[in-house]
Order: C-alpha cells, then sequence, then structure tokens
C-alpha cells in the first residue's frame, strides 16, 4: 500500500517537476528569476493556514468533479458531462436554498442536497441509458449535454432566476442558515471540503469494498471478460452514471451552499474539466485524486494572488497548468487507446 | 519545520517589498488592486475600459498597482480581496458585480484598506460604492431619439411619433434606464408613445431579435436596448430592417454601422481613474456613493461615429442643451433606483 | 563495432554466472558454431545469445545455425524462449550477449528494417496485411513499382505489379487471385500473399512463426507443399512450431529449445518424435494419444440445441439450424476450421451472442432468452477461447480473475459489503485446488503462463459445480503440461458427470478426448461420427469441404 502511495505520488509529481521546468523556462525567457517566482508560489499556496485554507477552499469543488469523474473512467465510461450535472445540481440547490422558507432552518441542508444529488443523477442517466441501451458515444452525448446544462442554467440565472436587486446574471442569495459552516474563517474553506473528502472516501470505499464497485473496475479493464462471467454491462454503465451524476450534483450543492451562497454565471470555471484533468493524473486513485485536486487548488489560488506582489501574467499559471494537463491528457489517450482496443476485441 | 515556513514567509515578504519598492512612492502611498470582472481583460468592453482608466490614473499618480484576472473570480473573489488586504494594499477594486457582499463584509476586516464596488451600493465607512448616471446618460438618448423618430428626411424613420425600449428584466436597476429614457423623450414631444418591453433574459440573442422586429412591426422605428447579450439581437434586427438600435454601456455604434443611432456609454474609466487620483490625493470618497452621471462625465452618449452625417446638426445641439441643463441643475432626471417609480411609470 | 558489454566488466553487474567464465569478445564461438555444423554456409544463425528482462532470463545461451537451402524447425514449450529468439533474429531486440549471424557473419541488427535488408523476412502469426486493400495493393504496399520516378507524382505500375505477384505465386507453385479483397480471402491464402511478399524484396531467409496454428489439416498439407517448393527454389526456411508431427513431415533440421537454452540439435533423419519430445519438456507426463476405450453414454441430456440460428454481425459466421445433444457424462467435440463458427456457437449458448431462431435448453430449462448471469446460476461453465481478452483479465489481479462472477455470492459479499478477506481465502482455495502456480494473488494475471492462466480460467468456471462446461479452444498456447493437466480437468469432470462441449482446432485433442464429435461449416453441422478414434481423415475432409464424401 505504501509503495502504491510512493508511486502515485510520482505519478502526480513528475509532471508538476516537468511543467515547472517548462514554466522556469518561459520565465527566463522574459527575463523573471524561476526560484523566485516559484517560490512565491509555494507560499501563496501553503505558506501559511490562511494560504493552506486558501488552497482547499479552491480545491473543495475539484474533489467532487474528480471523484464523478473517476467513477465513470475507471469503469472505462468516458464521461465528461460532470460539468453539466454540477451546474444543474448546484442550481437545484440553490434554487431551493432562496425559495423554501428560511424557518425551516437545518432541515434545508439535507433537502438541497437530496436535490441536488437527483438532479445530478437524472441529468447522467440519460446518457447512460442512451450509452447502455443504444451505444450512443457518451462522449459526445455528455458533451452536448454540458452546453444544454449552460444555456439552460444561464437562461434561469438571466431571466426567471435573476435576483430583482441586480442587473447582473445572478440568483438572489440563498437563506443564511443554509450557508455551510465555514472551518477556518476567515477563510472561504467552508464545510464541503469535508463533504469533498468524505465522498473521496466513500468512492475508495466503493471501489474496494462493494460489488458494485468491484464490477465497475472490471468493465473499465475489460468489457467482454465482465459478459462472460455474468456481469450486466448496461446495468454497470447506467450505475456509474448515475453515482457520477449523484457526486456532480452535491458538488454543486456544496459549491453553491459554501461558496457562492447563489448561483450566478461563471458558477462554474470548468470544475468539470478540471476535475478530469485531475482524475486522470490521480490514475482514478483517491489518494491520486486528493492530491490532484490540491495542487489544482494551490495553482487556481496561487496562481491569482502572485499577480499582487509580482508582475507574473495569469498565462504563467496557465503554462504550468497546461503542461501538468498534457500528462493527464497522456494518461487519457491511454484510455481511449484501451477502448478502442476494446471495441476491435468486441468486434 | 515550522521555523523554517517562517523564514520561508519572511523571505518572500521581503521579496514582494522589494519588488514594490520599485515605486518612490511606495513609501507614501500603499499600492492599489483591481480586480478583473468574468470575462478577462481582453473584453474590449468593461473590462478593458475600466483598466485604462486604472492605468492612467496610476500613470498620473505614481502609485504602484496590479490588475488581478482569475479564471474563477466568481468564487475566489472573497479570498483575492483579502489576500489583497493581508498583502498590504491600500486600495482595492473590484470590477466584479458578485464582490459586493464579501467586500461589505471584508472592509469590516480591513479598516485601514479602502475598497471600491461598481454598481451598487455597499455600506462601510472605507467602501466607495460607484454608480453611474445611467438615468441621466438615458434622459439624452430619449431626447435625441424623440427627434429624430419624426424626421422621415433620414432614412429608415416613418411619420410615426412612436419609439421603443427593451429592458432585460423588470428591475429597478434596469427601469432607471427606461425611465430616463422616456423622460428625455417626453421633453422633446410629450405626446411621443415610448414602447417598453422586457426580455426576460440578459442572454437571449434570439428572442431580442423577435421583439425588436415586433416593435418596428408597431411603427417604433427606434429601440433602446438595455438588455445585455439580449441587446446583440436588438441591434441586429435594427440592421436587419434598416431602423436603429440604442446601444447601452459601452459604444455599440460599431457593432452595425449606420444602424446604431447612438450609445448610452458608462465611462468606467473615467470612475476608476478619478477613483484613483483621489486615493493618491488621500481623498477617497470612503463610505459615499459616488455618482458618476454627466457633470462627472461617468455616462455620455457615443461619438456618433456612423451617424452624426445623418442626424441634423440642431438635433445634437439640443441634446448637448439639454445635458447642459442636467448638468448645472436645472433639469432632474428621475432616478428609480433613489426615488423609486414616478407616477408616469409603474 | 561490437558492444563493450562483452567485456565481463560489464557483465558483472547483471549476471554473475557469466562472470565466473570470462572471454574475450573474439567470434571464436561463432566459427566453432559454423565450422560444426557442416561445411556448407549459414544464412541464419544465432552464437550463445542472452537476453534478459528484469528478473526474467528470457535467452540464456542459444546457439543455433540454420543452414542455407535447408528448412530448420524450432521447437519448444510456450515460454521456452522462442519469440524472444525471434525478435532478436529479426533486430527487434538486441541480445545482451552473443551474435546473430547472418550469412556467415556476425551482425548487429538495429530494427527489422535492417534485417530485411540482409533478406531475413518474417512471417507473424498476426499478418500485416490492410483488410481493406486488395491482395495485390497489399503485395506492392510499401515499395510500390511505378511507371517513371516522379517522387511524389510518381505513378504505381500496376500491370507491373500483377505480373511480379503471378510470377513469384508460379514459381512456387501458389494460385492466387490478386485482385481479391484481403478480408474475404481465407487465411492459409493470405500466409503465402506474405511469403510472397517478402520474397518480392528479396528476401531468401524466410521466419515462419507457428504457420500451422490456423489452418485445417489440408490447408497445412497444401502450405508444406509451398515451402518445399520454396525450399527447392532455394529459399532458407526457419519454422518455429510445436507440433512434432509437423517438423517430422517438413523440416531437414530441429533444434529443441528449453528454459531459454539450446538442449538438442538434429538432421531429422537422425532422430525421432519421441526423442524431441523428450527434449522438449523434461518431465511432461505422456500424453493420453491413445483414444479413449468406446464408451456408453447413458447419461440425462444436459444441453439440447433445437434449431439453433444466429445471424452474422460484424463478420462473424452465422449460425444455421443447428441442433445437438450433450449428455452427463459426455465430451461432445466440435470441429471445425477456425472461423465456422464453433466460437460463435459457444458464445450463443453461454449467452454472449443473440440468436435468431430455436431453442437452447439447459437440464430441461428453456434458457433461450435469458442473461448469462441467470445460465451460469444455472450450472453453466464457459471457457473462452480468447483467453486473453474473454476468458480473463489479464491487467486485472489473480484474485479478481478466479473470483470475477462469484462476488455477489456469500461468503464474498455479506449485507452488501464485499470483505476483501472472504475474497482472498476463496480465491486461494480454488487456485490450490487446480494447482496454479502464481507468485502473489496480487500480481496480474498477465504474469502467469499460458497453462496456468488456463487453469486459472477453469478453477473459476469449476468453482460453482457446474453442469455443463463450454470449452473453447482449451488448449490454444498452453505448454504440454498445462495440455495434459486441462485434459485431466476435462476427463475428470466428464467422468463426474459433467456435461462437455468441446470445441478446439486440435483434432489430435478432440479425438483424444471426445465420445463423439460433431464437425461445423460455415456454421452448420455436416457430420457426426460416433466413434472418433480413427477417424481423423473423415472428419478432415468434413472440416474443409463440407462434406463426408
Amino acid at each position: 500500500m505504501s509503495s502504491s502511495i510512493a508511486s502515485r505520488s510520482i505519478g502526480i509529481l513528475l509532471p508538476l517537476v516537468v511543467s515547472l521546468i517548462v514554466s522556469g523556462v518561459v520565465l527566463l525567457v522574459i527575463g523573471k528569476n524561476p526560484l523566485d517566482v516559484f517560490s512565491l508560489i509555494a507560499t501563496e499556496s501553503f505558506g501559511n493556514a490562511r494560504r493552506i485554507a486558501a488552497t482547499l477552499s479552491a480545491a473543495t469543488p475539484l474533489l467532487f468533479t474528480a471523484v464523478a469523474t473517476a467513477v465513470c473512467f475507471r469503469s472505462g465510461v468516458f464521461n465528461v458531462g460532470v460539468e453539466g450535472a454540477f451546474l444543474v445540481g448546484g442550481l437545484a440547490a440553490v434554487f431551493l436554498g432562496f425559495t423554501l422558507p428560511a424557518a425551516w432552518g437545518f432541515a434545508l441542508f439535507p433537502i438541497c442536497f437530496f436535490a441536488a444529488a437527483l438532479i445530478g443523477a437524472i441529468w447522467l442517466y440519460v446518457p447512460g441509458i442512451l450509452l447502455a441501451k443504444f451505444e450512443v458515444d457518451e462522449v459526445v452525448s455528455t458533451l452536448m449535454l454540458n452546453f444544454i446544462a449552460v444555456a439552460i442554467t444561464g437562461y434561469l440565472v438571466n431571466g426567471p432566476l435573476l435576483s430583482p436587486l441586480s442587473g447582473n446574471n445572478v440568483t438572489p442569495l440563498i437563506h443564511e442558515v443554509a450557508y455551510l459552516p465555514r472551518l477556518m474563517p476567515p477563510s472561504t474553506l467552508h464545510a464541503g471540503f469535508l463533504i469533498g473528502l468524505v465522498c473521496v472516501a466513500a468512492y475508495g470505499f466503493w471501489c474496494r469494498y462493494t460489488p458494485a464497485g468491484f464490477e465497475g473496475g472490471l468493465i473499465g479493464l475489460n468489457q467482454r471478460f465482465s459478459r462472460a462471467v455474468g456481469i450486466s454491462v448496461p446495468r454497470t454503465i447506467v450505475g456509474v452514471m448515475i453515482l457520477s451524476g449523484v457526486i456532480a450534483g452535491i458538488g454543486g450543492a456544496a459549491h453553491g451552499m459554501g461558496q457562492m451562497h447563489r448561483f450566478s454565471d461563471g458558477f462554474s470555471p470548468g470544475y468539470g474539466f478540471t476535475g478530469m484533468a485531475v482524475a486522470l493524473l490521480g490514475r482514478n486513485h483517491p489518494i491520486g485524486i486528493v492530491l490532484g485536486a490540491i495542487l489544482f487548488g494551490a495553482l487556481a489560488s496561487a496562481g491569482t494572488t502572485i499577480q499582487l506582489f509580482s508582475n507574473i501574467p495569469l498565462d504563467l499559471v496557465n503554462i504550468i497548468q497546461g503542461t501538468v494537463m498534457i500528462f493527464a491528457v497522456v494518461e487519457l489517450g491511454r484510455i481511449s487507446l484501451r477502448r478502442k482496443k476494446g471495441t476491435a476485441n468486441a468486434g | 519545520m515550522m521555523t523554517n515556513m517562517t523564514r520561508r514567509i519572511l523571505q518572500v515578504t521581503t521579496a514582494c517589498t522589494s519588488l514594490m519598492a520599485g515605486s518612490a512612492l511606495w513609501a507614501d502611498e500603499r499600492p492599489a488592486a483591481m480586480i478583473i470582472a468574468q470575462g478577462g481583460l481582453g473584453d474590449g468592453s468593461w473590462n478593458d475600459t475600466a483598466n485604462a482608466g486604472f492605468q492612467s490614473g496610476l500613470e498620473k499618480t505614481g502609485v504602484e498597482g496590479r490588475t488581478i484576472e482569475s479564471a474563477d473570480v466568481a468564487a475566489q473573489g472573497e479570498e483575492i480581496m483579502r489576500r489583497a488586504a493581508d498583502g498590504g494594499f491600500g486600495l482595492v477594486i473590484s470590477l466584479e458585480w458578485i464582490h459586493g457582499e464579501p467586500m461589505e463584509m471584508l472592509a469590516k476586516d480591513y479598516p485601514d484598506t479602502n475598497w471600491v464596488i461598481m454598481n451598487q451600493t455597499r455600506t462601510g465607512d472605507n467602501i466607495a460604492s460607484v454608480v453611474f448616471g445611467e438615468h441621466e446618460g438615458s434622459f439624452l438618448a430619449g431626447a435625441l431619439a424623440a427627434q429624430v423618430t419624426t424626421d422621415t428626411s433620414i432614412e429608415g424613420i416613418n411619420a410615426d411619433a412612436t419609439i421603443g425600449v427593451i429592458g432585460g428584466f423588470k428591475a429597478p436597476g434596469i427601469d432607471k434606464f427606461i425611465v430616463g429614457y422616456i423622460q428625455g423623450a417626453k421633453a422633446v414631444n410629450p405626446d411621443i408613445e415610448v414602447k417598453v418591453a422586457y426580455a426576460d433574459s440578459f442572454g437571449d440573442p434570439a428572442k431580442g431579435l423577435q421583439m425588436a422586429n415586433a416593435m418596428f412591426d408597431e411603427g417604433a422605428d427606434i429601440v433602446y436596448q438595455v438588455a445585455g447579450g439580449t441587446g446583440i439581437g436588438i441591434i441586429e434586427a435594427a440592421k436587419a430592417r434598416g431602423h436603429y438600435a440604442i446601444g447601452v454601456d459601452s459604444d455599440q455604434d460599431g457593432m452595425a454601422p449606420g444602424n446604431v443611432l447612438t450609445s448610452m456609454v458608462k465611462r468606467v474609466d473615467v470612475a476608476v481613474d478619478e477613483i484613483v487620483t483621489g486615493y493618491a490625493a488621500d481623498n477617497f470618497p470612503g463610505g459615499e456613493v459616488i455618482q458618476f452621471g454627466l457633470a462627472e462625465n461617468g455616462v455620455a452618449l457615443s461619438e456618433m461615429t456612423h451617424t452624426k452625417d445623418k442626424v441634423p446638426a440642431a438635433y445634437i445641439e439640443r441634446v448637448t442643451a439639454y445635458k447642459a441643463q442636467i448638468i448645472a441643475g436645472e433639469l432632474d432626471v428621475w432616478d428609480v433606483s433613489s426615488q423609486g417609480y414616478p407616477d408616469f411609470f409603474k | 563495432m561490437f558492444p563493450a558489454k562483452d567485456t565481463p566488466t560489464s557483465l558483472s553487474n547483471n549476471n554473475q554466472e557469466r562472470v565466473v567464465f570470462p572471454r574475450a569478445p573474439d567470434f571464436s564461438h561463432a566459427r566453432e558454431a559454423i565450422v560444426l555444423s557442416t561445411d556448407r554456409s549459414v544464412a541464419l544463425g544465432a552464437v550463445d545469445l542472452h537476453k534478459s528482462y528484469g528478473a526474467t532470463k528470457a535467452n540464456r545461451g542459444i546457439s543455433l545455425s540454420v543452414m542455407r537451402g535447408e528448412i530448420h524447425a524450432i521447437v519448444g514449450e510456450n515460454g521456452a524462449g522462442k519469440s524472444t529468439l525471434m525478435r532478436m533474429l529479426q533486430g527487434v531486440e538486441r541480445p545482451d550477449s552473443g551474435h546473430v549471424v547472418i550469412a556467415d557473419k556476425p551482425v548487429v541488427l538495429n530494427g527489422p528494417a535492417e534485417a530485411l535488408a540482409l533478406s531475413i523476412g518474417m512471417v507473424h502469426q498476426e499478418f500485416m496485411l490492410a483488410p481493406d486493400l486488395t491482395l495485390l495493393e497489399n503485395l506492392v504496399l510499401g515499395e510500390e513499382p511505378v511507371t517513371r520516378q516522379l517522387g511524389p507524382l510518381s505513378r504505381i505500375d500496376w500491370a507491373k505489379a500483377l505480373r511480379e505477384g503471378q510470377g513469384l505465386a508460379e514459381s512456387i507453385g501458389a494460385q492466387i487471385d490478386w485482385q481479391r479483397r484481403t478480408s474475404s480471402v481465407p487465411v492459409h491464402i493470405l500466409q503465402f500473399v506474405e511469403i510472397i511478399r517478402l520474397l518480392r524484396r528479396g528476401c531468401n531467409v524466410l521466419i515462419l512463426d507457428e504457420p500451422t496454428a490456423v489452418l485445417a489439416p489440408p490447408q497445412v498439407e497444401e502450405l508444406f507443399d509451398l515451402l518445399r517448393n520454396l525450399r527447392a527454389n532455394g529459399t532458407t526456411i526457419l519454422f518455429i512450431s510445436h507440433k512434432i508431427g509437423e517438423v517430422m513431415a517438413l523440416a531437414d533440421q530441429v533444434t529443441v529449445i528449453r528454459q531459454g537454452k539450446t538442449v538438442f540439435h538434429s538432421t531429422i533423419a537422425e532422430t525421432t518424435g519421441p526423442e524431441i519430445a523428450s527434449h522438449i519438456v523434461r518431465d511432461a507426463p505422456p500424453l493420453e494419444t491413445s483414444p479413449p476405450p468406446s464408451r456408453t453414454v447413458t447419461g440425462e441430456p444436459v444441453l439440447e440445441l433445437d434449431g439453433l440460428s444466429a445471424r452474422s454481425l460484424e463478420k462473424s459466421q452465422s449460425l444455421d439450424n443447428i441442433s445437438l445433444q450433450v449428455r452427463a457424462g459426455e465430451i461432445l467435440g466440435i470441429a471445425g476450421v477456425s472461423g465456422n463458427g464453433q466460437g460463435e456457437l459457444a458464445e450463443c449458448i453461454a449467452g454472449l451472442r443473440d440468436t435468431s431462431a430455436g431453442n437452447i435448453i439447459l437440464q430441461g430449462a428453456d434458457i433461450t432468452g435469458e442473461t448469462t448471469l441467470a445460465r451460469r446460476n444455472r450450472g453453466l461453465a464457459y471457457v473462452s477461447a480468447d483467453r486473453r481478452h474473454e476468458g480473463l483479465t489479464t491487467a486485472a489481479s489473480i484474485e479478481t480473475n478466479v473470483i470475477a462472477g462469484s462476488h455477489r455470492a456469500p461468503p464474498i459479499t455479506r449485507g452488501g459489503i464485499l470483505s476483501r478477506k472472504n475474497l482472498r481465502q476463496e480465491a486461494s482455495k480454488r487456485l490450490a485446488a487446480l494447482k496454479v502456480v502464481f507468485g502473489k494473488v496480487t500480481d496480474p494475471a498477465d504474469s502467469l503462463s499460458g497453462g496456468n492462466q488456463q487453469k486459472l480460467v477453469f478453477a473459476r468456471e469449476s468453482a460453482d459445480n457446474p453442469k455443463l462446461m463450454i470449452a473453447s479452444q482449451p488448449t490454444r498456447g498452453v505448454d504440454l503440461n498445462g495440455i495434459a493437466a486441462i485434459h485431466g480437468l476435462l476427463r475428470d469432470f466428464r467422468d463426474q458427470g459433467g456435461a462437455v462441449l468441446l470445441a478446439s482446432e486440435e483434432l489430435d485433442e478432440l479425438i483424444a478426448l471426445s465420445d463423439r464429435v460433431v464437425v461445423i461449416f460455415e456454421g452448420r453441422l455436416v457430420g457426426e461420427v460416433t466413434s472418433p478414434a480413427g477417424a481423423m481423415a473423415q472428419i478432415g475432409q468434413m472440416m474443409v469441404q463440407g462434406d463426408a464424401a
């Protein structure tokens, strides 16, 4: 186990080191001292308790989207629709958070989270059933559903759910009683981070200690084999899609009730896609996912605040992120290769 | 371990300080930070205009300043602003609407920092809320439209004294524009009919196109768009039908040259520039709601690059006269956001 | 020119054994090998090749001399080191020490292209032909004859290509319709095209890797005739096989490899089949080659197929009106040339392929519409022909592979929670029962030898007391030890009252195991042999021609 942790850490560290080298060269070219910049990034990410909290806060939505992605990728289902489920789940939770009576108090938490999970589940059930029953390519269907999610939520916050107090594209704030508590005030790090960790742990448990998780892993490795030993591949596919939708929806709810306290344009700046990179980097392993989410959280939070202390453009952080993602995509390529091979074998 | 980390923090803090020390004025004035709203720099509109004002303000005053962009500006706003305050910035401006509530909270935690928010009113002794006199600018747009709409010598204009306005949403923030527009139109022609409609969306160009066409069908030939992205459809409709739209917020005249009569421009550059200048002069308007109206050059009609040759100079002169009256305080334009709804518009 | 690796110092890191006997980096061994063999020239050879992959010593001293104009057979079990040797002879891998010899000279090969340039060509088990091109297009692919050299503007001279193809085919006595689409051509013809393609590129030494594995007996004869013609034309052939009968029938010389070493070499004239076999595997139990005593099977029917038909999907063979019965205590063999529907039939019974008509009855219950899971719960076991892709998940752990399918049943899963401890216990029990040799239960199934992989499959499939076992190509790619063990398993299962449907392309195996044999041809059953012993010729004929005439 410990060696697997070590190898997973290397799996994350190696791309990081390479991306640091690449961005170091870029920095030299634009006449900056890379060591100064990197140490600035390090302090801005982890320099003190407050910065660590900011990093974890930025990592929080990624925990959910990465787990939601990993559930599917591990099972060989190429679901890229976590972004959409995160959006619709978040909007559902926020909507109930400001329309239900504030007097309901803490009861709002389970209600909002349940609604978000349900909407997320329905959202991804659709491409799941399309794939399982009609072999509609899930990459295409989930990608399209993302556009639909952006359009629907965009319409709602620009129209029916627009805050009457605002000229901008935001809903009203949810009731204060429905705010998830902050863990280290004044930092925005909120209880959603813990819920995210619970999701990661539950995912780890699901993989190893449930028959459904066992089957998911098997169909991810070899569908023909799974079929031959009596596993229903369609049912497993639909199952992991629903699970993915539940987690993504809960993630949207946590983001809405813990961080934003409302829904707005830009509610998710692509957490679903960054979550994909995290899942790929972490090789779908729970520990890898936590490390990957923290890495991307650090880049997001430090990448912004270093602009306060040096005239490093956001682009540099994007270069670091991008290089790390390239490695994640290498892994993506391996998965899609396996898909192709799997199809060829099935034929 | 701990001491190691502490040392590292010290090192970096020193490094930061030395980075800042490049400016001779550092000792006098703490630096300024401006957080770029969603859309980022390069949007050719709100953020870029504000940044132009920010840079010119910094240049004039010698204040050190940074613009902060983030891919996740909505969720991370509070952390960014807190970090700026922690990091010793004396002035923190946010262009992002959604940062209003967290800023109100942060302003209490950081009383020595000066905070600026746009397009909304936030309370706090150290917060300056910048609002624009959109009603005043809209008044001028209405006055111009009312004159043009009956001049059939202008291409695309019919004889009906009918103009229109389409809002994104029925809300005080939008009706502020609409009421000013109506008031301006009626000042020119008390009998004019101003058709009002709401798209119930800021992001639906197709709907904007449809609604503008409907207004054109009913005899309107000039439609003022107060509907964000929906307005793109309104301008499209004007272009397709050969009628006129009036743009909003930024100079939209170029979106359909010749078919955008004028644009009611919010000069956020002027606002930011003045805020920075005031800050440098120890004259920060903390706790105030600063109106950037016609007098402050915070709102204006566009240059009318593509239409000024079509419109008789007399009309523009009359508009300029109204502007002078408003600035002089001889003419009051109704402000829905502070006065509520007037009798003529419920 | 030659790698400094040969010096003792650099070897000391990875191979203690060789440090003890340091030797100068000269070619005395090469000369010795050549001189020892005969006085004729060596077309392709190897001198004391060593190659390790990590801790695994795949080759540890292989020497070989293939004389020009001869057919030389290399035999050995799976895992004896044949494929590693091939890779080095072909230049895909470089030996850790030792040399490859081509045309009497030691050479260092940096890739297959260099081997090809030295006239060495390899016919792989999986053909390297593009399925959507015609045979002629495949023949010239990569080296097209052109009308005039105009660089990228050159036009292919198809007439010339056809002349070349026809000429070469004629010279080795093959008849080939060059305009046919590759995917529509029988395998043995594809093999011929591969060979002609190499000849066209100037190869005079051909390496054939188990070329008969995919062929029916009459096709094997055709191939052998062609190879003999090639030899008569002066081509040298290195023939890899594990079938002693074929070696005796075809080769001039034979070299046996065991555990990465050359252990025996002889001309065919001076040796016998049993002698070769004794070198291939020192401790193999004698295979029961004599047919079983004629038994009368009286058990109840376990499996009945009644008019079973299935449509062709994605180039698979359709099935047409298949009716048969397998009784308890009976092994029913299905003979057929690869691709005639035996795999599809097995899949239909296992519930992995849709049927279009007819019924499948298992122990009196019609299971035609049931899921694979329901069938397995009724006592169906399925040993897939495609062990590496359907029989196993090679990337998954051994324990996962041996438990999959039973993972929802207690004691492994109770109350929705899967117990890793019980899973491991049950896995170990199953693996021990079938004496599967493995490292750790968490190792990937890929780490097992072919025979042990197949034993693992049997360990899984026989764990839940099945009534019917569908065994499709159960010994494909399994070494002799493994074959004996698997045959034993099938017989034991039968003797304990189980019913077996055995599909195999190895006629010897079918005849040795089956109580009855039915022959499948183009998706139809074309004949039945009730006492298979001695009916090899009859079965072979039906396999190829579809009738017993």
